[in-house]
């Protein structure tokens, strides 16, 4: 093969490397590459070289992506194990998660933590009290269970040693946050980081009934000074936050509640400096991202409840100004708007704490504050257009709006629980069951 | 999905977790070879994970966990795309091992690049970093990143990947240069 030839075929297959880290490389893409890498040693070696650079890109920055390249550096050497507070402080980004899994008599009790050589992955384990009522399938329920919660880490249970092991990977950022907080209890809010704390409520039993993992996470303002940002911060950087937590969803409904707390944001009343979207997403699709929803960006079917000022999903526009909405999205990616609130009558300054409910099944949905808002389109309660899938992914995306615009959204908590008995006694009725809305005359 | 039942040594279960968070990374860079898409390869990462714990009484002291996880971790990939046998954005089960082969013999080739990328990005101009830490963000896209920027979807794309070019092309030298030292 001529030297030309060679030299064609290894810009080819850059070429085609690039599309595939990019996402958009297609099938013929994918066999073209096969053929490349199989011609030869050269091309072989650029194919795991380039995933290499692309995976541990990615991998750092999902610890802590704010701070990739810091993140990388710390995790070498032998001082990795000692800077683990310093490892902690930047968490931009942190993952809530929650299972309701049936309540039940016994705490898990953190018994030890293990962090990674590296820095990249954290491990706490648990230890679940011995009970004698619990047989192997209940163990496996737990196990199955809260492993559909850790998006990016591995739930492993023993029956016989009654251990839990909840092992963090891509999330390490949060579980080392959570070490951390224990290591430097007086890290708290000052307007540009939001303390950072774990809560485990676990329980086991007979009924295994009810398993928490509360994780509060810290939050920065890239557009704030911080000594944790890089030097230089182009003033239109966007930072965001996402949190997840996968639930199923049949015909008992459940309800997600969300606890917010807001610094800046919503609290300007300017259009287009904030804006917040609480997710509630269709499908178990690993491909599936919690996504803000913008014009280029076709929304993922399911439930989406926006604390907004104005958000597009493609190919509709939702309410403008200080409205927050419910909107669903169907299977065809069709959104239909389910009701418009007005946020503009609603004193954040005095409330700038509020928990959100939305009861829902397969068929129907009801939204709730522990504030009272106005209701202005639609209905915060009723029947779903067509039937939601069984499985939902929920979350919150939090966007920092363009410019200097300081604040923060903070998750206190994402939960799911068994819709009180008093609501659910009218749920999937058209009236509003919940407390503190009420509908515009 | 069987949970095993024996009674498990203490140590045991620290060793498992001490080894198993030590390798991730390199586990997880070893799947994403096989099956170069992001999500799914963390999927099979959590799968290998299970797969790993219930079988820990298989693995040998004194041995390597990170071939003995690739080797779990190579099943889980092709199990995965024998489900997924109608996608073709996947490589061929073929293909597949070959790659296996590789990188399994090259878990330290793994470290000493990852060493030699925390050297390289130091040594990025500080605007090719920042471009670099956005596109990589968490969800980040070249299409966010370029209108977090205000610029050309074309421009942030061709400049990513001039960035990943540089960058491995100062791996190589780094690595190149410790070879001959």
């Amino acid at each position: 093969m001529s030297s030309n030839r060679a030299t064609d075929l290894l810009e080819e297959l850059r070429g085609l490397l690039a599309q595939l880290c990019e996402g958009s490389l297609d099938g013929p893409g994918y066999r073209r590459i096969e053929a490349l890498v199989r011609n030869g040693p050269t091309e072989r070696q650029l194919y795991l070289d380039t995933i290499l650079l692309h995976g541990e890109l990615r991998w750092a920055s999902a610890k802590s992506p704010s701070n990739l390249a810091a993140n990388i550096a710390d995790s070498t050497g032998e001082e990795r194990l000692g800077r683990k507070n310093e490892l902690a402080l930047p968490l931009p980004s942190a993952d809530c998660f929650s299972a309701n899994l049936d309540p039940g008599n016994h705490n898990l009790d953190v018994s030890q933590t293990t962090l990674s050589p590296d820095g990249t992955g954290a491990a706490v384990k648990f230890s679940i009290p011995a009970d004698p009522a619990a047989d192997g399938a209940d163990y496996q329920t737990i196990l199955l269970s809260l492993q559909r919660f850790f998006l990016r880490g591995t739930v492993f249970v023993s029956r016989a040693a009654a251990i839990l092991i909840l092992v963090g990977t891509l999330c390490a950022g949060v579980l080392l946050g959570a070490l951390a907080v224990a290591a430097v209890p007086q890290w708290r809010e000052d307007g540009t980081h939001a303390n950072s704390e774990v809560t485990l409520l676990g329980s086991t039993g007979a009924g295994f009934t009810t398993a928490i993992i509360n994780l509060k996470h810290g939050s920065v303002n890239p557009n704030s000074a911080s000594p944790t940002l890089p030097e230089t911060v182009p003033t239109n950087y966007v930072h965001t936050v996402s949190n997840e937590a996968l639930a199923l969803f049949g015909a008992t409904p459940k309800r997600i509640i969300w606890q917010l707390r807001f610094t800046g944001g919503l609290l300007d009343k300017n259009p287009g400096n904030r804006r917040v979207v609480l997710g509630l997403r269709a499908g178990e699709t690993p491909a599936a991202n919690l996504f803000l929803p913008g014009s280029d960006d076709p929304a993922q079917a399911g439930l989406w409840v926006f604390l907004t000022n104005g958000v597009n999903i493609t190919p509709y526009t939702i309410q403008l100004a200080t409205h927050g909405n419910l909107v669903f999205v169907n299977a065809a990616g069709e959104a239909l708007l389910l009701a418009t609130w007005d946020w503009a009558k609603f004193d954040m300054s005095a409330h700038p704490n509020i928990t959100v409910n939305l009861d829902t099944s397969a068929t129907h949905y009801a939204l709730s504050f522990d504030q009272e808002v106005v209701n202005l389109v639609g209905a915060l309660s009723g029947q779903l257009p067509s039937e939601a899938p069984t499985s939902v992914r929920i979350g919150v995306f939090d966007q920092i709006g363009e410019g200097d615009v300081p604040g923060s959204v903070i998750v206190d908590r994402i939960a799911i629980a068994n819709v009180p008995a008093k609501d659910s006694r009218t749920f999937g009725d058209a009236s509003i069951s919940n407390v503190g809305s009420k509908v515009a005359e | 999905m069987r949970i095993s039942t024996d009674q498990i040594d203490q140590s045991r279960v620290e060793e498992f977790v001490q080894l198993l968070t030590r390798d991730q990374r390199r586990v997880f860079l070893y799947i994403l070879s096989l099956l170069p898409n992001w999500t799914e390869a963390e999927e099979i990462l959590q799968n290998t994970n299970l797969v790993l714990w219930r079988r820990f009484d298989d693995f040998v002291p004194g041995t390597s966990f990170y071939r003995w996880a690739c080797g779990v971790a190579h099943l889980e990939v092709l199990k995965f795309r024998d489900r997924r046998r109608h996608d073709t954005l996947a490589f061929t089960s073929d293909f597949i091992s070959e790659i296996s082969a590789a990188m399994a013999d090259d878990g330290d080739l793994i470290d000493r690049r990852h060493q030699a990328l925390n050297c390289c990005l130091e040594r990025l101009r500080e605007t090719d970093r920042q471009l670099i830490l956005l596109r990589y963000d968490h969800q980040a896209t070249t299409q966010s990143v370029a209108k977090t920027l205000d610029r050309p979807v074309k421009s942030v794309y061709a400049a990513v990947n001039r960035i990943r070019d540089s960058l491995l092309a100062c791996i190589n030298r780094t690595l190149a240069a410790e070879d001959r030292q």
